[in-house]
């Protein structure tokens, strides 16, 4: 399979703005591909350029270098340097406020891609693939009702509904779920998820909530000012961060920094807490500077000496806040308090003495620049 | 719509001020709809220009007559004339009567319908409307059969009564005509003060209350200066009304020679002599218009600047209202005296006179004089034209007026040009400058250079567009912020459904501006209706309006006849009038800005 028949390749992507007398890179040399039938996020802070990225491959945007593939037609740059308009592209997408049209009904808002479409297609047609849509997002038998006397979750469905109609190549989803309150977002996680996989669609997904990545994606791209920091299957990116930034933005990491002192089937770390052993690091050689991080999930806290084990660091516990399925128990260790998730039977108190077991194949190994 | 700003300035739309510097591939592309739709309105952009230059330019040549010689003279008589002193000093009077009249009643009222319990917020709204909606010469002659010193039926009572020489109120005066016009105004400032009044927070009042400050202290400190904004909008336009409209010049102070600059300009382009001197009015305009245009970039100034600390939660949240407790009767009585003076009885005291064969004020003996005989009499072939005309005008000018507005607005909201600001305030112009201006322009341009098969001097397409022209500084306002309103993910949302550009405006956007549209249509039409100012400047005996009409019945003393045409004026505007509130019921009249 070659890149130009991928369902989408961005490459070099570049997009500038002004602002005042300098220039913001929004989009600093993008490239990415996706797969048959894969979710692909795009995932950070607000600025780092995600949206614009993907507002580029929709075209309502037009960047400023770089070419866009979708389904091996160039729909940006190449050497024509071709603009396909972003009614052209055989793409579906949802917003982040749904962009119901307040003034059509469920039906007509779901039918009017086939409405507008180049080949007209028979009144009865475009009834049955409407009502196949509403069906498969759960909104059968809701057709003439306004589309604004629907609920949040509702119009979300009708946009993805809406966006998947004319059966498009692609579709991309910009921060569809931030609008919906925590509890419906988590039912529509695992709905929309689903529906991907049944129907077998390939997204293009924009977020920077990170459980909702991790929970959905095929592969995630962790942007960070412009740039792809890293990009990995989701467990990559949670477990080995390649970054200090994508290590902080994904998840809670408690980070120790340390020098590399050599490796033997895995990698020597020494800290201002002592020597830890960590798994094998590419990258990385004795004497370099490093982050040691662990989430806190993976650290284990013993109220009493464990005895004589690798990787133990002394602590005192701060504080302990109870969040219901755990607790978070924060454990003073050297200069710095670290964040541990422990079971919410844990019966420590503030100024308790604490071990800290740090597991070696759960720390990761991040180069300090 | 709550999408979060973040975003918006991450995609960049919030546009940047220049485009980005692309790499060096300026090839010719297809002409983008917006390119193509700034090419079309730069037409209207640049005969609105163009009428203002042409005004300017006719004060630097000799008689104001395009082939004059080039000369200075017209600014030196301008600052050297003592008549047209006199006439700068009378306008700065006049308006500024009608300013603080305005102002004061209609924020007070504002506030009390707003801000305490008083109640009747629908009803008060509803009458304010209407208010604007009555013509300012209707008003005017129920002011004079009131209060003229002499036929004015309440100065004949208090001479009676108390035995005086002459009528103590003198309303045909300087002051007597910006108190009227003020009264006029004031259901304008109303409209945008209660506007701005429900747009604010109003915890930030119920801050104020909570750190001990009075209801006064409330309202000095905290409620005025976060009206600032409307306050100062609603001075400005009703200032540039006061100026421009003939109809209470002419009514009251034609006859007594007390001439600002609108009936000035009035006497200029229809002089008795024959004599024609464009010269004078033309630089005096050029001086209007520098003023106009140096107030309206003082204004969208301080209005960016007081956007600054504007708190708009858009909840539509008000604080717990003030109690009058027993004060309550004086505001009854406030609300009530004003309109009664306002409106009430000036409007019956024109129904009255209508019935008479000559000016009586009320009593048992005038009573049996009354009858319908001036109905009966009237030259039902001259108000049948007029009224034809009329509905001409009230048809063609607000369609125009809506069309290019739209236009106007998607160039100015949609576009990432960066002539868009020039647009906008091309657009905001006839708000801005006088509309007595754009019709003396647009007279001398039609006088002058059309000819033949296209002349259009005097013609009902002269009329009509100019009216468009001026009305599109309000049609676009209302566009701009309804299309502020429609999120552009809706539009976008039609791109991405594989809709064209076109598609996406003809089955997205415009569906949802129609009920703006709506309004915006029949607020227009309503105002083409009672227009006096340009229909006088511009009309000739094939475009007489109703409303000219009734003035020139006036004007020749057939008072009675005069009353009777602008009932039938009214009586034809009730229809309309009744559908625009039927439409709007709920809606405030926010919009209800320019008369």
């Amino acid at each position: 399979m070659t890149a130009d028949s991928r369902p989408l390749a961005v490459e070099g992507l570049h997009k500038r703005f002004a602002d005042r007398n300098t220039t913001v890179k929004a989009v600093d040399d993008v490239s990415f591909e996706i797969r048959e039938g894969e979710l692909y996020t795009l995932l950070g802070p607000s600025g780092c350029g995600k949206t614009s990225t993907l507002r580029s491959v929709a075209g309502l945007e037009r960047p400023d270098g770089g070419r866009i593939v979708i389904d091996g037609t160039v729909v940006t740059g190449g050497p024509a340097d071709a603009f396909v308009p972003p009614n052209k592209r055989d793409i579906g997408m949802v917003f982040q406020s749904y962009g119901i049209w307040p003034h059509m009904t469920v039906f007509d808002n779901a039918a009017f891609p086939l409405q507008v479409a180049k080949s007209k297609l028979p009144k009865k047609v475009i009834r049955e693939r409407v009502e196949q849509a509403l069906a498969a997002v759960h909104l059968a038998g809701y057709e003439t009702r306004m589309a604004t006397r629907l609920s949040g979750g509702q119009q979300q469905r009708l946009a993805l509904a809406r966006a998947l109609v004319r059966r498009p190549k692609l579709l991309l989803l910009d921060e569809p779920l931030s609008n919906l309150d925590a509890k419906l977002r988590q039912a529509m996680r695992a709905e929309l998820s689903s529906l991907q996989q049944q129907l077998g669609i390939t997204a293009l997904y924009v977020t920077h909530d990170q459980a909702e990545a991790l929970s959905m994606s095929s592969r995630i791209a962790v942007m960070s000012a412009g740039r792809i920091v890293q990009e990995g299957s989701p467990r990559d990116i949670y477990q080995r961060p390649a970054t200090r930034f994508v290590a902080d933005f994904v998840g809670t990491t408690n980070l120790l920094r340390g020098t590399v002192t050599g490796g033997n089937g895995g990698t020597r770390v020494r800290t201002e807490l002592g020597e830890l052993a960590a798994p094998e690091t590419a990258g990385v050689k004795a004497g370099d500077a490093v982050l040691v991080a662990v989430r806190p999930e993976s650290v284990r806290l013993h109220l009493a000496d464990p005895g004589p084990a690798p990787n133990v660091v002394r602590g005192e516990v701060d504080r302990v806040m109870f969040v219901g399925e755990c607790v978070d128990c924060h454990v003073r260790v050297g200069e710095a308090t670290w964040v541990t998730r422990q079971p919410p039977q844990l019966t420590a108190g503030p100024g308790a003495e604490a071990w800290l077991e740090l597991p070696a194949e759960a720390l990761s190994v991040i180069a300090d620049r | 719509m709550s999408t979060g700003t973040l975003k918006e300035a991450e995609a960049g739309r919030a546009a940047p001020p220049a485009p980005a510097p692309r790499p060096a591939r300026r090839r010719f592309r297809r002409p983008t709809p917006t390119g193509l739709l700034a090419a079309v309105m730069t037409v209207p952009a640049l005969v609105i220009v163009g009428l203002l230059v042409l005004v300017v330019y006719l004060g630097f040549r000799a008689q104001g007559s395009p082939d004059g010689a080039l000369t200075l003279d017209n600014y030196t008589s301008l600052f050297g004339n003592a008549q047209v002193w006199e006439v700068v000093r009378n306008t700065v009077i006049y308006v500024a009567v009608s300013l603080v009249v305005a102002l004061f009643f209609g924020t007070a009222l504002a506030l009390l319908v707003e801000r305490t319990d008083f109640g009747w917020e629908r009803t008060v709204n509803t009458a304010m409307v209407l208010r604007i909606l009555i013509p300012g010469f209707f008003t005017a002659m129920g002011w004079i059969f009131l209060f003229h010193p002499r036929i004015g039926a309440v100065n004949q009572w208090l001479m009676d009564w108390f035995g005086l020489e002459k009528g103590p109120v003198n309303i045909v005066s300087l002051v007597g005509m910006g108190f009227v016009e003020g009264l006029g105004l004031s259901a304008l400032v109303f409209v945008m003060v209660s506007g701005g009044l429900r747009s604010l927070d109003g915890s930030l009042e119920e801050a104020a209350r909570a750190s001990g400050a009075g209801p006064w202290t409330v309202l000095r400190r905290v409620t005025l200066p976060l009206v600032y904004p409307s306050l100062l909008g609603a001075g400005l336009f009703a200032a540039t009304i006061a100026i421009s409209s003939l109809d209470i010049p002419l009514i009251m102070g034609l006859s007594n020679r007390v001439h600002v600059f609108s009936s000035y300009l009035y006497v200029a382009t229809n002089p008795s002599t024959g004599v024609t001197e464009y010269g004078v009015p033309a630089a005096f305009s050029g001086v209007m218009i520098l003023m106009a245009v140096g107030f309206s970039l003082w204004y969208i100034r301080s209005l960016r600047s007081a956007r600054k600390y504007q708190v708009v939660t858009g909840k539509g949240y008000r604080p717990a209202k003030i109690r009058l407790g027993r004060w309550r009767w004086a505001a009854y009585l406030f609300v009530i005296g004003y309109f009664l003076w306002s409106t009430v009885l000036p409007v019956l005291m024109v129904v009255w006179i209508s019935l008479l064969p000559f000016v009586q004020a009320p009593s048992a003996k005038a009573m049996e004089t009354a009858s319908l005989d001036n109905y009966a009499n009237l030259d039902w072939d001259y108000v049948l034209r007029g009224l034809e005309t009329t509905v001409k005008v009230m048809v063609l000018a607000p369609t125009f007026a809506v069309l290019l507005s739209l236009m106007f607005s998607f160039l100015v909201v949609r576009s990432r040009l960066r002539l868009r600001y020039g647009f906008d305030f091309v657009a905001f112009l006839p708000q801005a400058v006088p509309s007595t201006i754009f019709a003396f322009g647009a007279l001398i341009a039609a006088l002058y250079w059309t000819d033949g098969w296209y002349s259009l001097y005097g013609t009902l397409a002269l009329l009509v567009g100019v009216m468009a022209l001026v009305q599109v500084a309000f049609g676009t306002r209302m566009f701009n912020a309804a299309l502020m309103q429609i999120h552009v993910e809706l539009e976008e949302a039609a791109a991405m459904s594989g809709a064209s550009s076109w598609a996406a405006v003809r089955r997205v956007t415009l569906p949802l501006l129609r009920p703006v549209a709506t309004y915006t249509w029949l607020w227009l039409a309503l105002l083409s209706l009672r227009d006096l100012t340009v229909p006088t400047l511009l009309g000739s005996q094939d475009t007489l309006t109703l409303s000219v009409a009734s003035w020139t019945l006036f004007n020749s003393g057939q008072v009675g006849a005069s009353s009777a045409v602008t009932l039938l004026m009214i009586c034809f505007m009730a229809p309309v009038v009744v559908v625009f509130l039927l439409l709007t019921r709920g809606r405030t009249a926010e919009g209800a800005t320019k008369s």
